[in-house]
């Protein structure tokens, strides 16, 4: 979708979400931390969420990340066809190679 | 440990298709906030909101329907942007009341 | 910081001062919201804060107004339009899938500071939308999101049980059918792409606007063609 200079990950990569529990206002979900997914795309880079929570300016531009996980990767019981998935917008700073 | 709007995955009831319109009131709040934004006062963003209503005490938080949730995160925004004060809008609020068992 | 007295305002309605226009005895759509009778604690305290930030000189009323008359425009019809030229000419689906947000341009439709993904539901796949952490919705394109898709109980359960979900709301998917749920959790807002239904051969763009519903764009109901 969007051209991202120097973006970590491509679209295929196979990443994890970082496990951390900072205080404050974050946007990765607690169901999503520590889960192992795919890199569906690149969303484009936009200013840390985080910093605008408190009104600074989130710059720099940071790559933003759609991560497509198997719902059977997250949820013990779930209840559903193995092929579901879950998809939801994650920072490249929350991201590593898995 | 979550704040409290942090609920994928928790254990939940039922869901009822049945919703409302918005009252005038819940339209009028809803165009508050989006009309306060940074091209106005640099004093809210849509990040800074929705940190404001995080911030709010879990219990209190839970107990609050989504627009009680919108109208204490704003004035909480609002007071430690320095726009108003919770005081003024109680007062506000209290002559608002007067005002409409004056004209009842 | 000063307070504000409100005895220098003594008058009997709810206006802002610099609003010149007098509404008395007609109902115009987009006249000041008055406090309504019986007012809740926090419909009072909203008006309250209308009333100061106004005074204050941080917006004026017609700033509200306009805002007002912009969120009047933005209802489900704006989604439905884009669905039933997607499923009509072919060139703008394929634009519309690549990048939601230029696309619904061409149609008028400003996204804002937000970006639009739309999402395909076809006889293999289906999307479901969700915002696990608050309430975030494609505003521009449907409006003000509906109290289910706000609440607790959707937004905690929809992500672990999907298919249970559906099924309250009537929709019943087979296993053969993959289901993606897109939790909005960002700077993203998603539409679903709902299928065209059989039966619709030959309609107008017109006719397949009028049974998309809002909530086939959310993924929660399917078209139906009569």
């Amino acid at each position: 979708m969007s051209e991202v200079a120097n973006a970590k990950f491509a679209p295929g990569d196979n990443v994890r979400i970082a496990t951390a529990n900072p205080p404050g206002h974050r946007r990765v979900p607690t169901y999503a931390r520590g889960r192992v997914g795919t890199i569906e795309r690149i969303c484009g880079a936009f200013p840390n969420p985080e910093e605008l929570a408190y009104g600074f300016d989130g710059l720099p531009k940071r790559p933003l990340y759609r991560v497509r996980i198997r719902q059977t990767d997250i949820w013990p019981d779930y209840k559903g066809s193995d092929k579901d998935v879950l998809e939801l917008e994650i920072y490249e700073h929350w991201l590593e190679k898995a | 440990m979550r704040r409290p709007n942090d609920v994928g995955g928790l254990p939940a009831g039922p869901i009822s298709p049945r919703g409302h319109e918005p009252e005038p009131w819940e339209r009028l709040l809803t165009a508050l906030v989006s009309t306060v934004g940074p091209a106005k006062a640099k004093i809210n963003c849509v990040d800074e909101f929705r940190r404001a209503r995080e911030d709010l005490e879990a219990d209190f938080y839970n107990s609050l329907t989504y627009f009680e949730l919108w109208t204490e995160g704003f004035i909480n925004l609002m007071e430690e942007k320095g726009v108003l004060t919770r005081a003024e809008v109680e007062f506000r609020a209290a002559a608002i009341k007067d005002r409409l068992k004056r004209t009842a | 910081m000063a307070t504000t007295d409100p005895h220098a305002h003594d008058h009997d309605h709810d206006h802002p001062h610099d609003h010149g226009h007098h509404h008395h005895g007609h109902n115009h759509p987009h006249d000041p919201i008055e406090v309504s009778e019986g007012a809740s604690e926090y419909e009072i305290m909203v008006h309250a804060i209308k009333e100061l930030l106004i005074e204050k000189g941080v917006i004026t009323g017609e700033d509200i107004r306009k805002t007002l008359e912009f969120m009047d425009t933005r209802t489900p019809a704006l989604g439905a339009k884009v669905v039933a030229r997607a499923w009509t000419d072919p060139e703008f689906k394929k634009r519309l899938l690549a990048n939601g947000t230029s696309a619904v341009a061409e149609m008028g439709i400003p996204m804002g500071d937000a970006e639009l993904i739309v999402v395909e539901n076809s006889k293999d796949v289906h999307n479901i939308i969700v915002c696990t952490l608050c309430s975030c919705y494609p505003r521009t394109v449907l409006g003000l999101p509906p109290d289910w898709y706000k609440s607790r109980n959707y937004r905690s359960r929809v992500v672990v049980e999907p298919r249970a979900v559906l099924k309250e709301f009537g929709t019943e998917l087979p296993d053969s059918v993959t289901l993606r749920t897109h939790d909005s959790n960002a700077d993203m807002r998603y539409l679903v792409l709902p299928e065209r239904p059989a039966g619709t051969e030959g309609w107008s763009q017109e006719q397949l606007a009028a049974i998309v519903t809002r909530d086939c764009m959310v993924g929660v109901a399917f078209p139906k063609a009569g």
